[in-house]
């Protein structure tokens, strides 16, 4: 295993080993800018689904209708055994909202609140606004302001990281990259050091890129993938993910800043609202993200979809219906599966990816 | 002749089924627990099928070895009861850990439903109300004879249908009226279900819950249309699996 | 001790909800349009254009409290929706796919609005009813915040207004005129400020009102805000409240304790715990549901960044910190002896966090709280015994006993 299989597979560890630098800036939501807390000096992540097994810290504080994702997250932020410097939250669904209150007391907070209505009436003066609030309360919270000069250093490598792994996805697509790596790469992305990262990433991946052929080429939807383990559960059961539509992959790698802009806070919180692509916590026109998705589907020529969602993830949730109708309607059967509390497919999980599939077969 | 064996380790029983020919030899039903592993071992000994083909299917399918191959026990559910019920538009399954709905074209798997991790609605949800009620699953139909009324039970939630139960008994509901009430809400979870595809008629329904006379009727009133009920429910999904595994041997 | 023979007033409230609806329906005929309104929708401005609101938070629970819940979820579950949505949601989604409701028929929409000032599940649900009825989506989004709202939270919320302001006009064939707005504006101040005084009656001892009775009351300050009739209802209510304080009407009869609580009521169990209250001697004097209608505070002289403000502000769109502080502030206003949290499964922006609520108010205020676990709608997810279970001991604790 490489650096980003590592990494991925273990993201405590490398979240850890990024502590020993300096105090981490924890990220809860793609939609927090990591290189603004880069230019704070933090050592900034976006936090991925740990194994959340047993999170007896958060069990204290929630209930049983949390996303795993939610309560993973406040289990580690509440973990005493890393330096956490900040917490940064982005506005968003109930769970994301809820965090916010629970964690306040014990942790320093800075919370974004971007616009819900990405597409409505000033919704990119409300993020720029809201950007310099969030920079406010942290540079409040940490006693001093971003550094300008890293911050424009930072927002380059950045771009740099996501466009890395957009590119990794479009090789899946292409069959040249096995999604394992794929999501590897993204998971990876999450918690190393841009630098570090685009330095692995820069290598040949490992191994050979085993071909789709043979198998169901499958659209995998949801939020957060809650691990590699769950990527490979799903291709042991005879599927080959080639497209992705999931925070994790390709719409949290989707942002981009405008180079050209002349403030580069202007232009990181447009980044936010029209330079990427939205799951379903935002509110967008029409059907417009439904319609997209059976595009690509239809273009990758995926014969089937996953559903991978957390339970009691409400955005996911709302949209699964639709969603599921719009693919039967392309002929394009979808299974749904709900992660609760777990980072890798239960049997039963398993049995219905697997049953899909030679459905088709 | 050729011979097949279908195994269906499932989490509360393993099922073992031997085809001759397309036809169906032998069935055996074991207890998973404790040793999920064993029971596949002696079922396939005890339904004769040494040195036959195996298939395997169910929650530990990937337990045991040698096998020609696994399938998802939705697929083998299928082919099954096309075998017994040849013609059969929707299969409704419950199962010890979980129930589902199958929309069948021909055999063949068309949309399938399952329910969700919440007990309610399998057989672990009758498994418990068993033991608050005392009452052994076995006896369910003769008590349930005695005081036909049921009454309406709201929770569906194991934990909540619980002290549910245990209210209506301690003021002195009849035993009888609460199962009729168990039975009616477990139908109704497993019709939403069925729901989920469409049931198309014929409709048959399966599992080892559906041994239970009671049960039978409290679904196909909740579903408003009959059932049919093959003669061995509990071994359909081994079945298929048999079908499935000789179909491929002979490939 | 006086007796406690029903309040008045209430017998006109079936006959003034009554009249709503069947205004609605006619309003609906003569060609004016309806607009599905979310509780936290800044419905002023659909009034000041004509428009007939309608409240499928409020149908949903009139269809739960009529027992008609149950068949209705299950429609939504049966469609794929999860199990894991607000019932509310699917009990609406039931109706309007199936027809049933027990209002004689559904109101159906000519728009929708929506405000995510009281959760994320609203975005959702109006835009599955806005698809189903191919209607236009307005929509007020209000930046969350655990601190108070900021400037640019108020000037985005007010872009948002004028904008809506302007759609709905146009839909109804109007143009918008702000001046419209005020006596609206003003009525519903008028209302808020009547029902809080309303509220407030529950700080005698023994209190003459209970949250089971505001519960029920709330209806019209959430469904006709605004509304000349609303406003009479709830002088009325007040006159007759401040006379049975006077004369010391109790309406939990040995009145031994007092509670607050917090969150949606259950409706499947309402009768049952009203009367499992009552038994014990415990008055349930303030809530922070029917509460947060009366936080709305509205400014009749510049109106739209007035209703930014106040649709910003409501008490649900603030977190955590802000629920323990309204909160430790009725157990202190209304020397209540405990709390009662409901965590309700189908509101996650409600409930979410109930936790470290209990903590921090039992810290603050030194009484004693408990959580029970239920639902606001869906019977299926409510067990009366198991909440008896949590209450009884609780009620011990606070010196009533059952
Ligand atoms: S979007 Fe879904 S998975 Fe992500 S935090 Fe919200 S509820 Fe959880
Ligand atoms: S989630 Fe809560 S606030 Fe939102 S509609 Fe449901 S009950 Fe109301």
């Amino acid at each position: 295993m490489d650096s980003l299989a590592i990494a991925a597979r273990d993201p405590v560890a490398a979240l850890a080993e990024r502590g020993r630098r300096g105090p981490l800036g924890i990220a809860f939501s793609s939609s927090v800018p990591l290189e603004v807390l880069d230019a704070f000096g933090l050592e900034a992540a976006w936090l991925p689904v740990l194994p959340a097994d047993s999170t007896p810290r958060a069990d204290g504080l929630m209930q049983s209708f949390t996303c795993t994702y939610t309560r993973a997250a406040a289990d580690f932020a509440l973990a005493a055994s890393l330096p956490v410097g900040l917490v940064a939250h982005a506005s968003g669904c109930d769970a994301q909202t809820a965090l916010q209150g629970i964690l306040l007391g014990s942790l320093p907070m800075a919370s974004l609140k971007l616009p819900i209505a990405v597409a409505g009436p000033s919704a990119t003066r409300q993020a720029r606004g809201a950007l310099r609030e969030m920079i406010a309360a942290a540079a409040a919270l940490l006693g001093r302001d971003p550094d300008t000069a890293v911050l424009s250093e930072a927002c380059a490598l950045r771009g740099k990281v996501r466009a890395r792994v957009t590119e990794a996805f479009g090789e899946v697509a292409a069959g040249r990259m096995p999604a394992v790596r794929a999501y590897e790469t993204a998971l990876a992305a999450q918690v190393l050091a841009p630098a570090a990262f685009l330095d692995a990433a820069a290598a040949p991946a490992p191994g050979p890129a085993t071909s789709p052929e043979g198998r169901v080429r499958v659209l995998l939807s949801g939020a957060h993938v809650p691990s590699v383990r769950a990527i490979e559960g799903i291709e042991s059961a005879g599927a080959a993910v080639v497209l992705d539509d999931t925070e994790t992959g390709t719409r949290g790698a989707s942002r981009r800043v405008r180079a050209d802009a002349p403030d580069i806070l202007d232009a990181i919180a447009d980044s936010l609202v029209d330079g990427m692509v939205h799951g379903p916590v935002r509110v967008l026109p029409g059907r417009g993200r439904i319609d997209r998705l059976i595009e690509n589907a239809s273009d990758a020529g995926v014969g089937a979809a996953v559903l991978l969602h957390h339970r009691c993830c409400d955005p996911h949730a709302f949209e699964a219906p639709a969603l599921t109708d719009a693919l039967r309607e392309a002929e394009i059967p979808s299974v749904l599966i709900e992660i609760d509390r777990d980072s890798s497919l239960s049997a039963r999980d398993l049995a219905r990816v697997q049953a899909l599939v030679e459905s088709i077969a | 002749m050729s011979r097949a064996v279908g195994l269906d380790i499932g989490s509360s029983a393993t099922k073992a089924v031997l085809v001759e020919d397309g036809r169906p030899v032998r069935a055996v039903v074991l207890a998973s627990m404790p040793d999920m592993h064993d029971a596949a071992v002696r079922a396939v000994a005890e339904v004769g099928g040494d040195g036959a083909p195996v298939l395997t299917t169910g929650y530990g399918r990937l337990l045991y070895e040698p096998r020609c191959g696994d399938v998802s026990e939705i697929t083998a559910l299928a082919a099954g009861i096309e075998a017994v019920l040849p013609g059969t538009a929707t299969v409704i399954d419950i199962g010890g850990q979980d129930s589902k709905a199958v929309r069948v074209r021909a055999g063949r798997v068309a949309d399938f439903a399952m329910n969700d991790r919440c007990a309610a609605g399998t057989g672990r949800f009758l498994e418990a109300m068993s033991r608050v009620l005392n009452v052994p699953l076995p006896e369910f139909d003769s008590v349930l004879a005695s005081s036909p009324a049921a009454v309406p039970l709201s929770s569906t939630c194991t934990v909540f249908a619980e002290t549910e139960v245990v209210g209506l008994l301690s003021r002195k509901t009849p035993v009888g009226s609460v199962l009729a009430g168990l039975f009616a809400s477990v139908a109704g979870r497993v019709a939403g279900l069925a729901r989920q595809v469409g049931p198309a008629a014929p409709i048959a329904a399966t599992g080892g819950t559906m041994r239970c006379r009671s049960m039978v009727a409290a679904l196909s009133a909740a579903l408003g249309a009959p059932l049919v009920v093959p003669p061995d429910p509990q071994v359909v999904t081994a079945l298929g699996a048999a079908i499935l595994c000789e179909r491929r041997s002979r490939a | 001790m006086g007796s406690s023979r029903p309040i008045e007033t209430t017998k006109r409230l079936p006959r003034l909800i009554r009249n709503q609806v069947i205004w609605s329906r006619i309003a609906k005929r003569i060609g004016r349009p309806v607009a599905w309104c979310t509780s936290g929708g800044p419905v002023e401005l659909l009034l000041a254009s004509g428009i007939v609101p309608f409240y499928p938070e409020n149908h949903a629970a009139i269809c739960s409290a009529r027992g008609i819940a149950q068949g209705l979820a299950e429609k939504a579950e049966e469609d794929r929706f999860s199990h894991d949505l607000c019932s509310y949601f699917r009990i609406d989604y039931g109706s309007f796919t199936t027809g049933r409701t027990p209002l004689g028929g559904v109101l159906a929409p000519d728009l929708v609005l929506v405000s995510n000032n009281i959760c994320g599940t609203v975005q959702n649900w109006f835009r599955v009813a806005a698809d189903h009825f191919d209607v236009p989506f307005l929509f007020l989004d209000t930046p969350f915040s655990e601190e108070p709202c900021t400037e640019n939270d108020v000037a985005y919320a007010r872009d948002q207004l004028v904008h809506i302001a302007r759609e709905s006009a146009r839909i109804a064939g109007r143009t918008f005129d702000e001046k419209r707005l005020v006596p609206w504006v003003e009525r519903a101040r008028d209302t808020v400020e009547t029902w809080k005084e309303v509220m407030k009656t529950a700080s005698a001892k023994p209190a003459p009102f209970t949250s089971f009775d505001a519960f029920v009351h709330m209806a019209p300050i959430v469904s006709m805000r605004g509304t000349r009739r609303a406003l009479a209802y709830y002088r009325r209510l007040l006159a007759e409240l401040r006379g049975r304080a006077k004369a010391g009407i109790a309406a939990v009869p040995n009145e031994r304790a007092r509670a607050v609580w917090d969150n949606i009521a259950i409706w499947p169990a309402h009768r049952e715990l009203k009367k499992t209250f009552r038994d014990a001697g415990v008055a349930l004097v303030a809530d922070t549901y029917t509460g947060a209608w009366g936080g709305v505070r509205l400014d009749p002289t510049d109106p739209l960044t007035g209703l930014a403000r106040a649709y910003c502000d409501v008490l649900l769109n603030h977190g955590v910190k802000r629920r323990t502080q309204e909160l430790t502030g009725l157990v202190r206003e209304y020397s209540a002896d405990g709390f009662i949290l409901h965590s309700n499964r189908s509101c996650k922006r409600y409930s979410l966090g109930q936790y470290a609520v209990r903590n921090t108010l039992s810290e603050a205020t030194g009484v004693p709280g408990v959580i029970v676990e239920a639902d606001m709608a869906d019977p299926r997810s409510v067990s009366i015994d198991s909440i008896r279970q949590r209450l009884t001991p609780f009620f011990e604790m606070i010196g009533a006993h059952s």
